[in-house]
């Protein structure tokens, strides 16, 4: 393996080859790099939840931000701003639902912070403020609740609204 | 087959819920499907935080969210007049055992302690109290009770804006826990001195007050954990700032927010590099002020030491000065500008010299922007039409001055991205036109600019702009989309109540203004008749509703609805 670069695989035999710190946004492979005595010169990391194309897309992320200042810890009095997401990660996001979703769980499974703010305040985005048949529609999810469930529900709104 | 969403894992789900209101997720996401009413129901972080909230919902919240999910409190009555007392109401207060987070704003002293006294605090990690009544009799408890918060093992950060009475007694004799700590208690250097020894971790300090005296200070002392320190709207003295400095030779930021009589570049170069080594990050925002009316030249000398190679090559840090024409004073401040708040000064008005190449984004952390539209803007924001500048605005407060019939409004958009916005005021329209005569257009005008702000919650227009551009209670009524939850405007009857709570019914909180001298107190007995559950505040020229059950029929205007024609009469 030349220099500071690693090489990636993904679940369908893709590799990638990136640089190591670029790469080490992902607190996994940082781990899988420094703790678990993996070397950047160990053949290839296998990323075995990730496929190809999202691997890709995750990656470009990655580079885009590996000048990025670390990401805060965890803030009990964070602001829920949805609307701090930058142009360029708004423009990169535009994607299908089944990319942006594909994209969260890899952003997961890898531990890439960033990554995985982003693209849960995308999501929650296409939420915030709508009425529960508005987010069916959004996300094209069937109503299953059975009719004593949703006799449930009303009484729970009913209670209050006669409080 | 459930959608690729349903198939997120619950823990992935609830990080997308980290991101969403407490009433999104339990108004709504709790109402689509069985699995997410069980991700809602197992859900364990939320925060509590009712601005936007009606009443209404807040009632079915605090049912339906068990007091041990919610890790972060905030109460306030600014826009929802008694939230805190229907807080008192809960039976199960105790039962708030996992609050990490507590944010007591506005409210008054007797609260504070009644909340203090029945929250367990030990889990507590951020604490900001800001009190607004004060009650003499219960100083000494709300100082007994601050005194058990500084002392909590888990506390991190605290943020007090108390009157400086309260402050001076609370005893900063043993070490805590703090790292992060706000103060504006009017403190001397003996104080500020032993709050620094008692804080042996704290790392950020931010102080909104005086820069307190250090000449007792033994020279040797020093602060090796501080960081960060933050000063804020404070008149200073650069002299005694640097004294200060001296104590701190560990900073990586320094911010300074405040008013000056000098600043010199080559100074503060040569300080920096002897006493603050590790200084990373610069910021200020300084005012200024001069003997006399600016010219160019002042601009120039207070800029030109901060072209120096250490400035702009070692550190990077760039400046901009800003200086109206036929002005006593200029603005110095680091780019991008770290003040949210800032009035815009038309180009052809200001002399403006900067430090970094043209071109170059500055305006990215302007969150609170206050626009003059005047025929000059107007102008110059049409002939030129340059790319929005300001891009992260979130609260606009737009005065027109202008003798034009025709205003346009959405001339703004040039200047303000509008897709961040939250907040837009409409606030003074001098000299208001006599001759009814009224833009036919302003409505539309208006709905344009107001459909590019999707993230809008808030639209407060003053009676002096619905006047100025013949808005009618039922134009305004037209102009909010459902996102918007809080409005405040003019009425003069109250039919007008009856509108607004007809037409609008998703908004939660509303400040009616007046000008009559009996409508607010008529105001309150109306709400009180025709809504179940809503609390209002009174003032002289306002009531503050926070909206409970509506008690009438809803008719709300269709998309296809035609908009009544304007009339004299509907005319404030």
């Amino acid at each position: 393996m030349a220099g500071n670069k690693i090489k990636l695989q993904s679940n369908d035999g893709d590799t990638f080859d990136v640089d190591v710190e670029i790469a080490k946004q992902s607190a996994t492979i940082k781990t899988m790099l420094e703790d678990l005595g993996m070397s950047e010169e160990d053949d290839v990391i296998p990323l075995p939840n990730v496929n190809s194309a999202i691997l890709k897309k995750v990656i470009q992320w990655a580079t885009h931000h590996k000048d990025d200042p670390p990401p805060p810890e965890d803030d009990e009095n964070r602001e829920k701003n949805l609307s701090d997401i930058s142009s360029w990660d708004q423009d990169f996001l535009k994607v299908d639902q089944g990319t942006l979703f594909e994209l969260i769980l890899a952003a997961n499974y890898l531990d890439i912070k960033g990554l995985l703010d982003v693209t849960c305040k995308t999501v929650a985005n296409m939420i915030k403020g709508r009425t529960p048949e508005e987010i069916r529609r959004q996300f094209n999810i069937k109503n299953d609740f059975t009719p004593q469930e949703e006799e449930q529900i009303k009484k729970e709104n009913e209670w209050c609204e006669e409080k | 087959m459930s959608t690729a969403i349903e198939r997120l894992p619950t823990e992935t789900l609830h990080q997308i819920l980290d991101n969403l209101d407490v009433e999104t997720i339990v108004i709504s996401l709790r109402q689509v499907c069985r699995r997410f009413r069980s991700v809602m129901q197992s859900y364990n972080r939320y925060v509590f935080e009712f601005r936007q909230t009606s009443k209404s919902n807040l009632s079915l919240i605090y049912r339906l969210v068990r007091p041990e999910s919610v890790i972060s409190l905030v109460l306030s009555d600014d826009r929802t007049p008694g939230q805190v007392s229907f807080f008192f109401s809960l039976p199960q207060i105790h039962k708030f055992s996992r609050l990490q987070s507590l944010v007591l704003r506005d409210i008054h002293e007797p609260q504070v302690v009644r909340i203090l006294r029945r929250i367990k605090l030990d889990q507590l990690k951020s604490v900001v109290i800001k009190i607004d009544k004060y009650d003499g009799r219960r100083r000494m408890t709300t100082v007994n009770f601050l005194r058990s918060v500084v002392s909590q093992p888990n506390l991190r950060k605290l943020d007090l804006q108390i009157n400086s009475r309260r402050f001076h007694l609370i005893q900063w004799s043993r070490p805590n826990t703090l790292r992060d700590l706000s103060i504006d208690g009017n403190m001397d250097g003996d104080h500020l001195y032993k709050i620094l020894q008692c804080s042996p971790l704290l790392q950020t300090l931010k102080l909104r007050q005086g820069l307190p005296l250090t000449n007792n200070w033994n020279k040797s002392i020093c602060f090796p954990t501080l960081t960060s320190l933050t000063l804020d709207e404070i008149s200073i003295d650069i002299d005694e700032l640097q004294s200060f400095l001296l104590f701190t030779p560990r900073l990586a930021h320094l911010k300074v927010i405040g008013s000056v009589d000098y600043f010199s570049g080559t100074e503060w170069e040569q300080f920096i590099q002897i006493h603050l080594p590790m200084l990373n990050q610069f910021e200020i925002f300084l005012l200024i002020r001069f003997m006399s009316l600016t010219s160019s030249q002042d601009a120039e000398s207070i800029i030109g030491p901060l072209r120096s190679p250490f400035w702009i090559e070692h550190k990077k840090w760039f400046f901009t000065c800003e200086q109206g024409l036929q002005s006593c004073r200029a603005y110095l401040y680091s780019l991008p500008s770290c003040q949210s708040t800032m009035k815009y000064i038309i180009p052809s008005q200001r002399i403006l010299l900067s430090t970094l190449p043209p071109d170059s984004s500055t305006m990215d952390n302007m969150k609170n922007l206050t626009v003059a539209l005047t025929n000059e803007l107007v102008d110059e924001l049409l002939e030129k039409k340059p790319q929005p500048v300001l891009l992260n605005t979130i609260k606009l407060l737009v005065d027109v001055k202008s003798d034009r019939l025709v205003i346009p409004l959405v001339s703004l958009t040039i200047l303000v991205d509008l897709s961040h916005l939250v907040e837009i005021e409409f606030g003074e329209c001098y000299p208001i036109l006599s001759d009814g005569d009224f833009d036919v257009d302003a409505f539309s005008d208006m709905k344009t600019l107001l459909r590019q702000a999707p993230n809008l919650s808030s639209l407060l227009i003053s009676d002096q702009f619905a006047y100025g551009f013949g808005l009618s209670t039922m134009d305004i009524c037209y102009l909010l989309s459902r996102q918007i939850k809080h409005l405040q405007l003019p009425v003069s009857d109250l039919n007008d109540i009856k509108l607004v709570l007809e037409q609008c019914q998703y908004l939660s909180t509303v400040r009616f203004t007046a000008r009559q001298r009996k409508l607010p107190t008529q105001i309150v007995r109306w709400i009180d008749e025709n809504t179940t559950g809503s609390t209002c505040r009174k003032n002289a020229d306002s009531v503050q509703v926070w909206l409970g059950k509506n008690n009438i029929e809803s008719s709300e205007p269709e998309a296809t609805c035609k908009r009544p024609k304007l009339s004299s009469g509907d005319i404030y």
